[in-house]
């Protein structure tokens, strides 16, 4: 489904990605753990065609599609969604807009104004927000919880094939990590595959992958199953660091 | 009126003393007001163009504006119905907001005035100003030039030598008219419009008044010079709407000063979409205790087109409040002028005023905004602030909207819909929100998009 080969990824002249690979089936949810500066962000962005990174080398298809030849609306009607760290704010337009306008785009025809309602309604409830949330301009004053619900609201909107979460799980407590698992679980499917990109082994209490990776300067050092990411926990990524660090220098 | 009837003088270029008096005489004006408009042309003639020299017009270069070579009166066809206007007006009139009187200006000349029978059974009288001079001459030589004086600045002046059609609206005391009142100033010839609008609300009134502006293009350059004169009585309420959406051959000029009594509230929009160049003097007086003025400000340049603003919140009098957002749009290489001014008299105690400028350039290097905001305080207990920020519609953010399968037009049109939906939700009508609405996408257009691309 996503199949990412040799990726190479620049911002300013600085490499951010050296060579990256990864490849996501249908139904899978992957984990890519790895500390500050180690690219997560970067590949997350740049995946979803973000306009301040450059490609210098690699290829990333998507359902069998070259995705640097899509323009960022063109991947999500494809089914990518990307789950964003920090969503911009954008004054004067309301979260019912903004979806009616994304949703009506990535399914390419016109819902009617009931059963937008109905359908935003619906999962409201589940992410466990107030109706009032839907007039509000979209992350205008939002705090850090409310911003991340928003995202996930989004995706279950959406319905997309693969989402990217850029560190969703960072800032926020207990109770809201519940819900924003809720809502990705709430999509889990043998046509529903993810991407969750984090610090912390702790949302994968929630959010049980398939697959996990550690990343370290640009790449993936080393993959293995959801115990890797409780000995990662265990041990630190210093540990990461002596184990892998060196295999990073070339 | 059929043309045949206007003195030659008036429909041919260049403007003089006799012209003034021609056209005072065409329009049987009692004799003070001949002597006003010669007093006008007197101080025009005297007093030297504006230049990019003076501060007051330092971003906006009129030294192309040739006034003599305008004529100044333009005839326009009789109407009795509103089907015998041109098309274009009545669209005009049938997009527009739901009127309880309607005036429209053709040209110079006044073609229809309706007012619903309630409203002049309640004593509300609407019509031209040569119209209401015949029965309410008092009222008008107390007020007219009361705000906008000869002596404010050189254009007007010239309207207050020259000034023809114009509108009349009065609100007696404690009348209040649900329904908005509109006037259609609407220009098909070369040449020039002096219109004039003096509204008067009596103690307790309330009335929404919109100034409309639109005409056929032509390629030679026309004129528009206007004055608006609001009174505001006692605990009274004026909406009022200035729209102006000319066509590119047309320059505007234009001062609206209001004066506000005691408890009395404005709420003024101004909009600038049209016109080569447009220059906007919009200034509150709050002149009594308890006094509110809210002013909004909407404009969209683009091509080669300047927009210019000036503004002054004037507290004279204690305990009172202003709150003025002016938000523009940039393209291409056009150039906008903000200049703001809170001005606290002494004694004005207790007053709260706030003036906030925004621009939002659309994906282009050479369309410049200037914006000037001021506070001149003289009282010391007073809460006032401005602030003013011009910035380019983010690449991040353009990048958050498309990322949920929104293409880049859709997602600019979002971006430029928010920016002005901060004054246009803060407009209580449906058809005029949904004027501004598609003037708004118009705006946005083709060639945008390839220029942020």
């Amino acid at each position: 489904m996503l199949k990412i080969e040799n990726l190479h990824v620049e911002i300013d002249g600085n490499e951010i990605i050296k060579g990256l690979s990864l490849e996501v089936g249908e139904g899978e949810i992957h984990a890519i753990m790895g500390p500050n500066g180690s690219g997560k962000s970067t590949l997350s962005n740049v995946l979803m065609g973000h306009p301040r990174y450059e490609v210098t080398e690699g290829t990333v298809t998507f359902m069998g599609q070259d995705v640097f030849e899509l323009e960022p609306d063109e991947r999500a009607k494809l089914g990518m969604f990307l789950a964003f760290q920090y969503p911009s704010e954008v004054p004067g337009v309301s979260v019912a807009n903004f979806l009616r306008t994304a949703v009506n785009s990535v399914r390419e025809e016109e819902l009617s104004p009931m059963e937008m309602y109905r359908l935003l309604q619906e999962k409201m409830q589940i992410m466990q927000m107030d109706p009032k949330f839907a007039e509000r301009y979209l992350n205008e004053g939002f705090s850090g919880g409310e911003k991340k619900r928003n995202e996930i609201l989004q995706m279950l909107m959406l319905q997309p094939k693969l989402a990217i979460m850029d560190e969703t799980d960072s800032g926020l407590d207990i109770d809201a990590l519940q819900v924003v698992a809720r809502g990705v679980n709430e999509m889990r499917g043998p046509e529903f595959s993810a991407v969750l990109i984090t610090h912390y082994q702790r949302i994968l209490r929630y959010i049980e992958p398939d697959h996990v990776h550690v990343m370290l300067d640009g790449r993936i050092v080393t993959s293995g199953s959801k115990e890797l990411a409780e000995e990662l926990e265990e041990k630190g990524y210093d540990w990461v660091r002596q184990e892998f660090g060196s295999a990073t220098k070339s | 009126m059929s043309p045949n009837n206007v003195p030659e003088i008036l429909r041919s270029k260049g403007i003089s003393a006799e012209t003034v008096e021609a056209l005072s005489s065409f329009k049987n004006e009692p004799g003070w007001l001949t002597e006003k408009r010669l007093e006008a042309w007197d101080f025009f003639e005297k007093i030297p163009m504006p230049t990019l020299r003076d501060e007051a017009w330092r971003y906006t270069d009129i030294s192309d504006v040739r006034v003599e070579e305008l004529a100044p009166y333009a005839p326009s066809p009789d109407a009795t119905s509103e089907k015998d206007l041109p098309e274009a007006v009545q669209t005009l009139i049938k997009e527009g907001e739901e009127n309880s009187a309607l005036l429209v200006q053709h040209n110079s000349e006044t073609a229809l005035v309706r007012v619903a029978e309630e409203l002049s059974r309640k004593g509300v009288v609407f019509t031209d100003l040569h119209t209401a001079l015949k029965e309410h001459e008092g009222l008008i030589k107390e007020k007219l030039f009361g705000l906008v004086p000869m002596d404010y600045d050189k254009f007007a002046a010239l309207n207050a030598a020259v000034n023809s059609g114009g509108s009349f609206l009065y609100v007696p005391r404690g009348v209040e008219v649900d329904v908005p009142i509109q006037s259609y100033y609407w220009l098909d010839v070369v040449g020039s419009i002096m219109p004039r609008t003096l509204v008067v609300l009596d103690e307790g009134a309330s009335v929404t008044y919109i100034d409309e502006y639109a005409s056929a293009y032509h390629e030679e350059p026309a004129l528009s010079n206007g004055a608006v004169e609001l009174y505001v009585g006692q605990g009274a309420h004026l909406r009022y709407v200035s729209l102006q959406n000319w066509e590119r051959n047309v320059l505007h000029f234009n001062t609206i000063r209001s004066s506000t009594g005691k408890d009395a509230t404005i709420n003024s929009l101004v909009v600038s979409l049209g016109s080569q160049l447009s220059r906007t003097n919009v200034e509150a007086g709050l002149v009594a205790e308890g006094s509110d003025s809210e002013m909004l400000g909407m404009y969209f340049a683009d091509s080669d087109q300047l927009l210019d603003h000036h503004t002054l919140q004037d507290h004279i009098s204690s305990n009172a409040h202003s709150d003025l957002l002016y938000k523009g749009a940039l393209r291409d290489e056009s150039l906008a002028v903000f200049s703001g001014l809170i001005r606290v008299e002494p004694g004005a105690q207790k007053t709260d005023a706030y003036q906030t400028n925004r621009n939002l350039i659309l994906g282009t290097d050479e369309a410049m905004a200037v914006s000037l905001p001021n506070l001149e305080i003289m009282a010391d207990d007073v809460k006032c602030s401005h602030g003013s920020t011009t910035g380019q519609v983010d690449d991040v953010e353009l990048f958050y909207l498309m990322s949920r399968g929104i293409p880049r037009k859709e997602a600019e049109k979002l971006v430029v819909f928010g920016f002005f939906g901060e004054v246009t939700s803060r407009v209580p009508f449906k058809g005029l929100k949904h004027k501004l609405d598609r003037a708004i996408e118009g705006k946005i257009g083709l060639g945008f998009e390839e220029r942020v691309a």
